[in-house]
């Protein structure tokens, strides 16, 4: 803006020294200069300056009969610039003009079979520049909608992320929760454990067999306090099922007790099944205790029975 | 080189120990001695100096004299000495009374008083469409290379018309600056073209 100033004369002594320094020893400032002449002479030609500019223009520069030389050269320069662009454009529509001229006076020629060819001709290369622009034109559409689409895919994804993470911080906030409260419970149980005090209940292992008076008949002598007994159930199979009953009856055949479902993992090893029955159920008598397992087929198979006699005191 | 008529004109011997002041390089003197003068030029129209030919003359004419009569000139920089001394020129330019009719001026103030009005004040119609017959003219003789050049860069608004600038500078491997320093001189080109035109 500074050379403008310079040009137009608004500059001090002392800023006009310092720009004519710099364009003097530097030729990039000096063309700087020739390029903001051009322009002002150019910007007051199409009205584009400021009232002080253009008042200014006027008084100090225009008087100069080289700078009004310049100016109407430039003037004219535009113009005859201006009237060739126009005719230009002009010539071009004259031209697809006169094509077409020419084409239809072709067909109007007495040699027919040469106007069908030519209209044969004319009507393939229109059809054909139709058929391209408007390919162009939906393949245009096409990709814009498909930036759009992708643009909508992207803030979705962006959206879910978000989500996600929130979900996930909300997930930890429940299991630090959990973990809180197992534990508390843990503490709780260990408390009442601690203030319960220890229930007697005997614990008796039984091995397979039916037969009265063989080595695996099992006597269980236990005290009238005692509010469970504890089976162990012994086998000499591997004990691979999915699920486990089992029923005691008398050896009368009166059922006193039974338990189904009991889930393979409630079996602590492969040949062993423990169990907590209730004392009350036992009267002084003989008893039949029948393990059962469920195949993963759904099939009921006979495991083992046990043959027990209870003693209570 | 092409050595303007005034300097032509003097002692050839005195002309050559300046270039060589200037530069040893015969053909590089010549080139700053071209580049000098075309700055004074500027230098005088800028500072609305009318008779500015005439000045640049005497600007050269008084560092030559003082080169030739082998007084010392301490400088770092011949481009700034001569500026100092077309400093003094222009000085002794505005104390000088002008020879120009003071009418003159003012005729010539009020013919651009108003650009809307421009063509109808300044020149009549016919003489404008002389203007421009000739200015069509001018263009038509342009080798094909200046004449898009030309076009491409006068084209389009603002904006745009910045953008083809760049885009013309890139095209043609120049600097920006390089390119308005082309396009002033073709114009000056045109200029003279038209003046001469204008005469015949």
């Amino acid at each position: 803006m500074n050379r403008r100033q310079y040009l137009l004369g608004l500059l001090t002594e002392r800023q006009q020294h310092k720009i004519e320094e710099r364009y003097f020893a530097r030729d990039d400032m000096f063309h700087a200069m020739l390029a903001a002449e051009d322009e002002l002479i150019e910007d007051y030609i199409k009205g584009r300056l400021s009232r002080r500019e253009k008042k200014r223009f006027e008084s100090y520069i225009l008087a100069h009969p080289q700078w009004s030389q310049k100016v109407t050269t430039m003037k004219a320069m535009l113009q005859v610039l201006k009237e060739d662009v126009t005719a230009k454009q002009r010539n071009f529509f004259s031209v697809v003009g006169d094509t077409l001229r020419d084409i239809f006076s072709i067909l109007n020629r007495p040699g027919r079979v040469y106007a069908l060819s030519y209209a044969v001709v004319f009507f393939f290369i229109l059809t054909g520049s139709l058929y391209l622009y408007y390919n162009v034109q939906s393949m245009q559409s096409q990709l814009s909608q498909l930036e759009r689409g992708n643009k909508t895919l992207r803030d979705n994804d962006i959206m879910l992320r978000q989500r996600l993470s929130e979900q996930a911080s909300r997930n930890g906030q429940v299991a630090e929760m959990l973990e809180q409260e197992q534990q508390k419970r843990k503490q709780l149980e260990e408390q009442l454990a601690a203030k319960t005090p220890r229930l007697f209940s005997p614990s008796f292992s039984l091995q397979p067999g039916v037969l009265r008076g063989v080595e695996s008949h099992k006597r269980l002598v236990f005290p009238s306090s005692a509010e469970t007994v504890q089976l162990q159930l012994l086998a000499d199979v591997e004990l691979d099922y999915r699920f486990y009953s089992i029923v005691i009856k008398t050896v009368s055949g009166g059922e006193v007790w039974s338990k189904t479902y009991i889930s393979a993992d409630e079996v602590e090893q492969q040949n062993v099944v423990n169990l907590n029955v209730p004392t009350a159920l036992f009267a002084y008598d003989d008893y039949l205790l029948t393990l059962s397992g469920v195949t993963a087929a759904g099939e009921t198979e006979t495991i083992h029975s046990y043959f027990f006699s209870v003693i209570p005191r | 080189m092409n050595v303007s008529g005034k300097i032509a004109e003097l002692d050839q011997e005195k002309f050559r120990v300046f270039l060589q002041w200037l530069h040893p390089d015969v053909k590089r003197a010549g080139h700053i001695y071209e580049d000098i003068r075309f700055k004074l030029h500027k230098f005088f129209e800028w500072r609305g100096c009318w008779e500015c030919e005439e000045c640049a003359d005497i600007t050269i004419d008084r560092v030559l004299h003082k080169v030739t009569a082998g007084e010392e000139i301490r400088t770092s920089n011949h481009y700034l000495y001569f500026l100092g001394v077309a400093r003094n020129v222009l000085f002794e330019y505005w104390k000088k009374p002008k020879s120009t009719p003071v009418e003159d001026v003012t005729e010539s103030k009020q013919l651009y008083t108003d650009p809307g009005q421009h063509e109808e004040n300044l020149f009549a119609e016919e003489q404008w469409s002389k203007q421009v017959a000739c200015m069509k003219r001018c263009m038509s003789t342009l080798p094909e290379d200046k004449r898009v050049l030309i076009t491409g860069y006068y084209q389009g608004k603002r904006r745009e018309k910045i953008n083809n600038r760049q885009k013309l500078a890139e095209w043609l491997n120049l600097s920006e600056n390089a390119l308005r320093l082309r396009m002033f001189r073709i114009r000056d080109e045109l200029e003279k073209c038209v003046k001469k035109c204008l005469k015949t």
